[in-house]
């Protein structure tokens, strides 16, 4: 297998983070790309952490094989995303789904996600975006690549609190019907 | 000092006039025309170029932004003046993070032109004066002032991408590309991704139709 190529990029103007954040960060990073290396026979591996106004995101994105999140791990609060929808000109950007396949291992969230590693490590690093206050999303399906997020809200220094929590509670942006593939947040935790 | 240019643009005409243009100045030389971003990317390479001059739109080829990362990227590179019709935010923004020197637009007269060539020759930024007003309105006012990925997320908006489409477009997951989409809705003061588009437009933060 070849091995992807990854990139890591940084987005808008980078906060001093308090260390707990860090290592929370780093560590959900090391652990998702251990996975895309591992499982995905991606081309293309993309680590982004995104500061915003008030919260810090990382994604690590592949555009492999992809898998069934809700295989994995069926009684987790999971966030999966379902590909029947009408937008079918997104598998263009993701391969074609028997291309893809070929060589997905795609059964392999049935045959991992009841290991004993808590399939792919996803309960750990939910718990420690969790522990800060954030959320934790996995998007993926078979032949559609994976996008891990975590979003922590930063920490409030001195802001008029009314201001301060927009960006993590701000209204959910309209989208329309052939958006009903995305994700649902079955996270509770955001502050 | 003699200051060694390569004139960077798809049209010959444009190419000509430059050339007429910049010729006259007795401290000028240009040394090399291309007609598409490759083409500069190459020629830049090769040496002996002190300063480019870049447009953005290359028809469907590589983009000026894109070209001038490229270019400056390398050791010992040349400036790179990117000259355009195009002042959005969008624009200026990611030219200035690609590594250029400069930003003029193409109605300016050749005196500013030449005088910003040397200005970058000699290791200084030259922007157009609607360019600098552009950049001091976004410190004026930080935080209505969208960030380069936001104008990324939303130029995909604009050509009517889905989430899930833009996502897949800048490697990033939807949740992610949601909440840029939050704060560039709050930032406009709108909430919908057509009133979204609207507004950007109607305040030359990105490109008006295609």
């Amino acid at each position: 297998m070849d091995t992807p190529k990854v990139r890591f990029s940084v987005s808008g103007p980078p906060a001093e983070l308090p260390t707990p954040y860090e290592v929370a960060l780093l560590r959900i990073a090391q652990s998702a790309l251990g996975n895309a290396l591992r499982h995905a026979h991606a081309d293309r591996v993309e680590i982004t952490l995104s500061f915003m106004d008030t919260s810090v995101a990382l994604d690590v994105v592949d555009d492999g094989a992809g898998f069934t999140p809700g295989g994995v791990r069926p009684d987790a609060d999971r966030t999966d995303r379902d590909h029947a929808g009408p937008d079918d000109a997104v598998r263009d950007h993701a391969g074609r789904d028997d291309t893809v396949r070929d060589h997905s291992g795609r059964d392999r969230g049935r045959e991992v996600g009841g290991a004993s590693d808590g399939g792919f490590g996803l309960p750990a690093m939910r718990s420690r975006a969790r522990s800060l206050g954030g959320t934790f999303t996995v998007e993926s399906a078979p032949g559609q690549g994976t996008a891990v997020a975590v979003t922590l809200p930063l920490p409030v220094t001195g802001e008029p609190p009314g201001k301060a929590s927009a960006g993590a509670v701000g209204p959910e942006p309209a989208e329309p019907a052939r958006d009903a593939g995305k994700p649902e947040r079955a996270e509770g935790s955001r502050v | 000092m003699t200051v060694r240019l390569l004139l960077a643009d798809d049209h010959p005409v444009v190419r000509a006039g430059l050339r007429a243009v910049l010729s006259a100045e007795p401290d000028f030389e240009i040394v090399a025309e291309a007609p598409t971003a490759e083409a500069a990317v190459e020629r830049a390479g090769a040496g002996g170029v002190d300063v480019v001059l870049m447009d953005l739109q290359f028809g469907a080829g590589m983009h000026g932004a894109e070209a001038t990362a490229v270019i400056t990227a390398r050791p010992g590179a040349p400036r790179v003046l990117v000259l355009t019709t195009y002042d959005t935010d969008a624009d200026i923004l990611a030219a200035v993070e690609a590594g250029a020197s400069g930003y003029l637009l193409k109605d300016a007269p050749p005196e500013e032109l030449s005088a910003a060539v040397r200005t970058a020759a000699s290791g200084h930024s030259a922007l157009a004066p609607k360019v600098a007003d552009r950049l001091m309105d976004r410190m004026r006012t930080p935080a209505a002032a969208l960030s380069r990925r936001e104008l990324e997320v939303l130029e995909l908006v604009k050509d009517g991408l889905s989430n899930q489409r833009i996502s897949k477009e800048l490697f990033l997951s939807q949740a992610t590309v949601k909440s840029h989409l939050v704060h560039i809705y709050a930032k406009l003061g709108v909430d919908s991704r057509t009133s979204a588009v609207a507004a950007a437009t109607e305040r030359g933060v990105i490109r008006r139709g295609r």
